[in-house]
This record gives structure tokens, sequence and C-alpha cells, in this order.
């Protein structure tokens, strides 16, 4: 049924046939610019930075997720309670939105972008590391799910949550690994900015695709193999998973103690 | 004029006072829209800090540039970006044609009950910008100034042509709001010195699409390294804005309600 | 502009509105299909509708749920292009042509659209109208003053929309409205959603605009607004003029009956008579339907009061409901 109700937003999701396109080569054209005189920088040459950039916008795609607005909107607008009438927790109804969704924006936005990022702009999209990269993928897929659901969550304690979901989007887009690596902050930084769960939703799929089979992934300033990154990943994804029940607990509780 | 003008103080009297109903979530997304805006300067600064540069660009005058952009952003989007949001939702909730009850013009009132007071953050940050910048790059002369006024003039002038044409899409596809992402994401070359363009379309940057005028040329100007072709930038500016303007008007006219 | 006749408010002849549908399927396979390609459908959402208002009128304007009376109230307001036909209005103006101009002289009201501003009270709005029609500060407040006391809101016009009963909100719709002192007001359903109370205190401030002078179109699904308030009554249905006349004979429209209800603890168990319908009996009170043109009443009355004891009686016209929902059932087939 969300893939009929989505069907209906297709010229919404085919923009993507053109900003994908279009991210993806500024920045090709600022990687070129910028390396023009080095060649290299971090151990990698031009090619590789494009092809972090290319993965970037194709994985963000398949990750993108708007349960937090949903939510939000749900209990501001009084909707959620009858969502209590089911059967099921909305959390997976939710999720199963997020399916829906998702894999029709695989045939429509995914797919044609790498097909035009990889044959049209000329630069071929593989990930190295097949299984894995799926994995990773998928893992951050869920990964992403939850912290957005979290972020949700909170509107049964404010009533207006504009500012801080911006907050956390402005996070994610430059924390997490959507425009440059993280490897280009200062190492300083590195630490912190594995502690957000941002970095594992997206830098870790993108990295593992990108690293040699037998290469290896910096996390934090220290080397691990992309298997080794891929459940690191995991534990991430368990450790929000257990506080995202613990907190939709606490958040039931207040909506039906407030009467609903 | 000065109706029209009395007019407009009444409107962003009122969106300053709606705003600031919640001045919690007025104030974190004044902030939290600045730090977006930010990201192409955390770009320019981690690339510079791992030793990449833009040919014949240093740090500072490329944070000029993307100083300029930002405050021509501050100036415009509170104006023009308000009024696509609020048609937007008018049409999209089929109040629209309330507008169409008043004695005015329709982009009058648009213009009028549509300013948006979060996107002075912008203005304030890119003012930052460019004081640091010039700080660093030395105060310009005179002459210097006087080519700066009219090119970043023009420049607001093309961000109004683009934004009044995002409003009739808008209008046409409805609730569409990632239409604002083809704007953002082709305007957002225009922060980046020309460089980054490759040779054989870096003409059409400047006519018909003059994007390097957004705030490349003005900064240029202040740098006292003017870009040749600016003028055709300044007339492609001017032609599009009432090239906009004739689709704007022409959507209104043809805007179907739902009858009942 | 031509000259017209003051006396006439509106003047609609020949009206059509053409409107072109996207069609969706529910299959599966539709609705890929509808990835690539939406077929279209047209609808005639108004089909050469005609007639005229005088005035200083109050009219009904009643329709099933997509009957096409929206539409032709936002073409009367200016606010739509017709597909054909005619509209002069007011001093002679054509409404979407003369948009600007012509909107001056008329004021609207939507029960289920405000023109408030949510987060911040009425009177800010009210200002904003002030400089919106370039009313001078000295008329301005004039009549705010006059409105406010007939209306009742010098308190709610100062606290956050947001916080506004429904009532309430709708009494500063109103005079947001009316602070331009328009000619011509549309109503659409200013009454949706109000207590008894307040659509007691609306219907009064109605009548009290209109007998001012202002000509007042109402449209309504509830049909004591139309009885309390109009003699004149337009049903539109299927985008048609179905019904243009008093409201009297429309409560006839399919027979001349009366509702007689009575209480009688002696009333027959099985009670049979030419041209009367039981219509309901709960213990002693029993209503019927008279159809005055098999049995005249006094027939009928004298009767009943051979037949039984009676404790209570009372003779009305049919509700105006029984008449519009025969006209909806017969597709807008009768005359006018």
């Amino acid at each position: 049924m969300t893939w009929k109700e989505w069907a209906a937003y297709r010229t919404h999701m085919a923009v993507s046939l053109l900003t994908g396109p279009l991210r993806f080569l500024i920045m090709a054209w600022l990687w070129t610019a910028t390396l023009a005189e080095k060649g290299r920088v971090l151990d990698h040459g031009r090619e590789e930075w494009v092809a972090y950039s290319g993965l970037a916008v194709l994985i963000g795609y398949v990750l993108f997720d708007f349960a937090d607005w949903n939510l939000h909107m749900l209990v501001r607008t009084g909707r959620f309670a009858n969502y209590l009438l089911l059967p099921f927790p909305h959390l997976f109804l939710a999720f199963a939105q997020k399916l829906g969704h998702r894999s029709l924006a695989l045939l429509i936005e995914a797919v044609p972008v790498w097909a035009l990022i990889s044959w049209w702009l000329g630069h071929p999209l593989l990930p190295n590391n097949p299984l894995p990269f799926m994995l990773s993928v998928i893992q951050g897929f869920v990964l992403t799910y939850l912290i957005n659901y979290a972020v949700g969550l909170l509107g049964f304690w404010m009533t207006r949550t504009e500012g801080l979901r911006r907050c956390l989007v402005l996070l994610r887009e430059t924390l997490g690994g959507a425009y440059l690596p993280l490897a280009f902050f200062p190492l300083a930084w590195q630490p912190v900015l594995f502690l957000l769960p941002y970095a594992w939703a997206l830098y870790i799929p993108i990295s593992i695709g990108l690293a040699p089979a037998t290469g290896s992934i910096a996390i934090a300033g220290q080397e691990f193999t992309p298997w080794q990154a891929l459940a690191g990943q995991s534990l991430v994804m368990a450790v929000w998973g257990v506080g995202l029940f613990g907190l939709q607990s606490l958040a039931m509780r207040r909506f039906l103690a407030a009467g609903g | 004029m000065l109706g029209f003008l009395r007019l407009y103080a009444h409107g962003i009297r009122l969106a300053f006072l709606t705003r600031l109903a919640d001045r919690f979530d007025f104030i974190a997304s004044l902030l939290v829209m600045l730090g977006i805006e930010l990201t192409p300067t955390l770009i320019t600064v981690l690339l510079y800090g791992q030793g990449l540069s833009f040919a014949d660009w240093t740090l500072a005058q490329v944070i000029l540039v993307q100083g300029v952009f930002l405050v021509g952003k501050g100036i415009t989007f509170p104006i023009f970006a308000g009024m696509a949001w609020a048609v937007s939702e008018k049409v999209r909730e089929g109040t629209f044609e309330l507008l169409l009850l008043k004695p005015r013009h329709p982009l009058i009132l648009c213009l009028v009950t549509a300013y948006d007071a979060e996107d002075l953050g912008k203005l304030a940050g890119g003012l930052v910008l460019m004081f640091f910048a010039l700080g660093q790059t030395g105060l310009p002369a005179l002459p210097d100034i006087a080519l700066f006024l009219p090119l970043f003039f023009f420049g607001l002038v093309f961000f109004a042509a683009g934004l009044m044409l995002l409003t009739a899409l808008l209008m046409i596809w409805v609730g569409n709001f990632r239409l604002y992402e083809i704007f953002d994401t082709v305007t957002a070359l225009g922060q980046y010195p020309p460089v980054i363009w490759p040779k054989r379309i870096r003409q059409l940057a400047l006519a018909p699409f003059p994007i390097l005028g957004l705030a490349v040329l003005p900064a240029s100007a202040l740098l006292h390294k003017p870009v040749s072709g600016w003028p055709w930038a300044a007339c492609s500016a001017v032609v599009l804005f009432f090239a906009c303007l004739w689709v704007w008007n022409g959507t209104v006219k043809r805007l179907k309600t739902a009858g009942g | 502009m031509t000259t017209r006749p003051p006396e006439f408010a509106l003047q609609v002849e020949g009206l059509r509105k053409t409107y072109r549908i996207f069609r969706r399927g529910s299959t599966f396979m539709e609705a890929l299909k509808t990835l690539w390609h939406r077929p279209t459908t047209p609808v005639q959402a108004v089909d050469d509708v005609s007639f005229t208002l005088k005035t200083g009128e109050m009219v009904g304007f009643l329709g099933p749920n997509g009957a096409g009376k929206s539409t032709t109230l936002k073409i009367l307001a200016g606010i739509l292009h017709p597909t054909a036909g005619k509209v002069i209005a007011l001093d002679g103006f054509v409404p979407w042509r003369d948009r600007v101009h012509y909107v001056r002289h008329i004021g609207a009201v939507f029960g289920q659209k405000s023109q408030l501003v949510w987060d911040i009270p009425p009177l800010d709005a009210f200002h904003m109208n002030r400089a919106i029609y370039g009313i001078a500060k000295a008329d301005f407040h004039t009549r705010l003053d006059e409105l406010v006391a007939l209306l009742d809101i010098s308190k709610t016009m100062t606290q956050p929309t947001r916080s506004l009963s429904l009532g309430e909100r709708m009494r500063c719709e109103f005079a947001l409205s009316l602070l331009h002192a328009p000619s011509l007001l549309f109503l659409d359903e200013p009454t949706i959603g109000l207590d008894i109370e307040a659509k007691h205190k609306i219907r009064a401030f109605i009548k009290a605009i209109n007998a001012k002078g202002v000509t007042v179109i109402l449209t309504t699904h509830d049909l004591q607004d139309v009885e309390h308030l109009a003699r004149r009554v337009i049903l539109i249905d299927q985008g048609k003029l179905a019904y243009d006349g008093a409201l009297d004979p429309l409560r006839n429209l399919f027979g001349n009956h009366k509702r007689i209800t009575l209480r009688s603890e002696t009333f027959p168990e099985h009670f049979s008579m030419a041209g009367i319908a039981l219509l309901s009996r709960t213990g002693a009170a029993v209503e019927l339907q008279l159809d005055l043109s098999v049995t005249p009443l006094h027939d009928f009355l004298e009767h009943l009061s051979r037949i039984c004891r009676l404790e209570d009686l009372t003779v009305s016209d049919p509700p105006l409901e029984d008449a519009v929902r025969g006209l909806y059932r017969a597709g807008g087939k009768s005359g006018h």
C-alpha cells in the first residue's frame, strides 16, 4: 500500500534524476579543481574521491527517512491515537512504510542515478567488497530509521521540534560523511564523530564499498577491515535499537498518562 | 510605491509577531538554517586544511565569495523564499484563492503575507564571513566597491527570478518541496570560484544562466580581480527576472481549484 | 464597463465551468502505469446556470456535495474563470476580469477556511486588512467599533486565534470580512461546527447586516440556516440549476403536505385514512404526514377528534429537508 501511496509522488522522487547527478557533478568538479596541483590527498587520488561522492549520493537515497517528521506530525495532530487501536506497534508500521517508499526510491532514484553517473557521466560506480557493502547499507538503512524514530518520539515531550530536527539534519549531513570523508576532519575530532551514530549509518557503508579487498578502513584514527567495520556498525545498531525501545516505552507512558 | 512599502512593513511586523510566538524554536531554526548554509564553508576549510586549494584563490578569497552568496540569500530569501513556501502551503490547503479575494495583485499579497524571518540568519552569517574575509584580504578600494554594488544587485535579481520560478512551479507541482532542492543544488555552484567549472561550460554560467553572478562576480570586484563578461551576466539576470515574473503571472491565472 | 440598473447585485447568464480530473485505478498495474501516463476525464462542474439577485436580497444557495456550488461561488467572487457564460455584478463589474476593483466591494466568510493568522490575535489581522484595503484610519476605527459591538468580540480579538473557540473565531472572521464595508457578501457554511447558541448569534448578525442593505449569498448544508435567514433558495445539482424560487413553494414541491404531531393515549393501534402516512409512533406521541390534495385539513381534524382523545396537537409545514432531499433524489429534474 505504501508503494501505491508513494507512486502518487513519482514527480517528487523523479527530481532526484536531476539533483543527484548534479550534486555528484559539483563534488566531482570540486575534486578535479582542488586536486589539479597535488594529485592525491590522504593516500587517495581523484578517482577514489569522486567515487566516494558518487556512493554518498546513491546510498543517501537508500537511507533517506522522515520517520521523525511523520511521527511528530501524528502526535501534534492527535492522529497517533488511531495507531494505538491497531494490533501492532506504530514502530513496525512506520518501518514498513520506510521499506515501501525506499523500494520505490530504488526504482525511481537510486538505480537511474547510478546509471546516469556510471554511463552518462563516465564514472562507473561498482563497490568493492559487495557482500559486506550490501549488509552495511542494510544496517545503515535500519540505523537511520532508528535514529529518526527516536527524534520523532521527542514530539511526545516537545510541542515544536522543527528546530531540533533541522539541527540533527545538519549534524547528519556535515558529520555523517555526506559531503566529505570524515578523514578530512582534524584527527582530534575523529573519536567524537564516531561517537555520533551518523558516521555509522552513511560513512561506514561508503568506506566498505571503496576499501580494497585486503585493505582497511580508518575509524577514529584506527584501522579496521571491512568485516570489522561491519561488526562495529552492528553493535551501534543494536545499542540504538535497545535505546529506542526504552525511549518508546517512556513516550507511550507519557502519551497514555496524558490521556492521548 | 509608498502604499506598497507601508503594506510590506505591516507584513514584516506580522511575520515577526507570528514567528516570535515560539521564540526558542525561532532562534533554534535561525541558527540551524545558518549552520546548514555554512556547509560549503566547512567543506572549503577542510579541503584547504589538507593542503588542497582552488588555483589562484586563497582560503579567505573563497570565504568572501561564500559570504557574499549568503548575504544575497539573506536579503532575497526572507522576501521571495518565504513566498514560495507560503504559496505552496496555501495551494496545497486550498486557501490560495483567499488571496484572490483581496484588492491587490496576488504577487504583492504573496510577498506581503509571507516574509520569512528565519532566513535573516543567513544575512547575519554572510556579513560575518564577509567581514572576516575582508579582514584577511584587505579592504577594497572605492572603484572596486563601485563595481561591487551593481553586480551584487544583479545577483539579487537573479536570486529573485529563481525563487519566483520556484513559486510558480510549486503551484503546478503542488507540495513538491523537492523543487527547492533543484534550485538549491544549481545555485550551490555559485559559491565556489569559477575554476571549478569546466572551461567549455564556464561561459553558460555567465549567460544565459548567470550563476557566477550570484556571488563570484561581486566578490571578484571587491578582490580587484573582476571576471570578464559580467555585463552579459547582468543582462541575463534582468531578462530572467521578467521572464520568471511572466511565468508566475501565467501560473496564477491558470490556477484551478477544486469545485464543489 | 457597461452600466447596469443598481437594483441588481448579480446577473448570471449561461454559466459553465469544465474541469479535467486525473484518473487513477486501484490495481497494482494501474498504479504502475500512472508512473508515466495519467488519463484525464472532463467534469462539467457548472452547466448553464442563470439567475439574478436583487440588491439587498439574501438567498440560500444549496446543493449536495460536488453539485457545483463552490465552483459557482468562486466564479461569482471573481477568483475563477468560467468556461463560458456572462456575469455582471454590482456596478457593472465582470468579476474575473475586474477582480482587483470588484473585490473591494465584496466580502467572504468561509466556515472551513480561516482568513485569520493562527498564532496572533485577530486584531493584528484586522490592521493588516486595513492596510490591504487602504481603509482610512478614522473609517477603520468607526467600522471596527461597530462590528466589535455587534459581534461582541472586544475581548476575543486580542487573544491569539489558536486559543479561541470555533464560535469566537467565526465572529472574528465576520469582522475581518466586513471591515471594508462590502455591499455583497458570500457566506460559505458560516455556522458549520457551531453550537446552538453560537449559531443563533451568527444568524442574528447576518440578519442585521442584510437589513442594512448588504446582499448575501449563503451556502450551507444546515437547512435551519436557510429557514431562519433566506426567503429565496437557489438549488444546484450536478452543475445545473434545479430550483430557483421562494422557500415556501419549495416545501410543497413534491406535494402539498402538512406535518401533524399529536399526543393521545387513545390513538387507534391501526389507523388508516386516505392521504395519511404514519411517520413515527412512540407511546402516545404520534407523527403523521397529511396530503392536503387527498384529504383537507378540516376533514382530517374532524375525523381525528371522533376517533381519539387529543392531549396535544401541532400542525406544521414539512421540514425543508424533505423537499431538498426529494430534489437531490430526483437528480435536479424538478422545475423551478
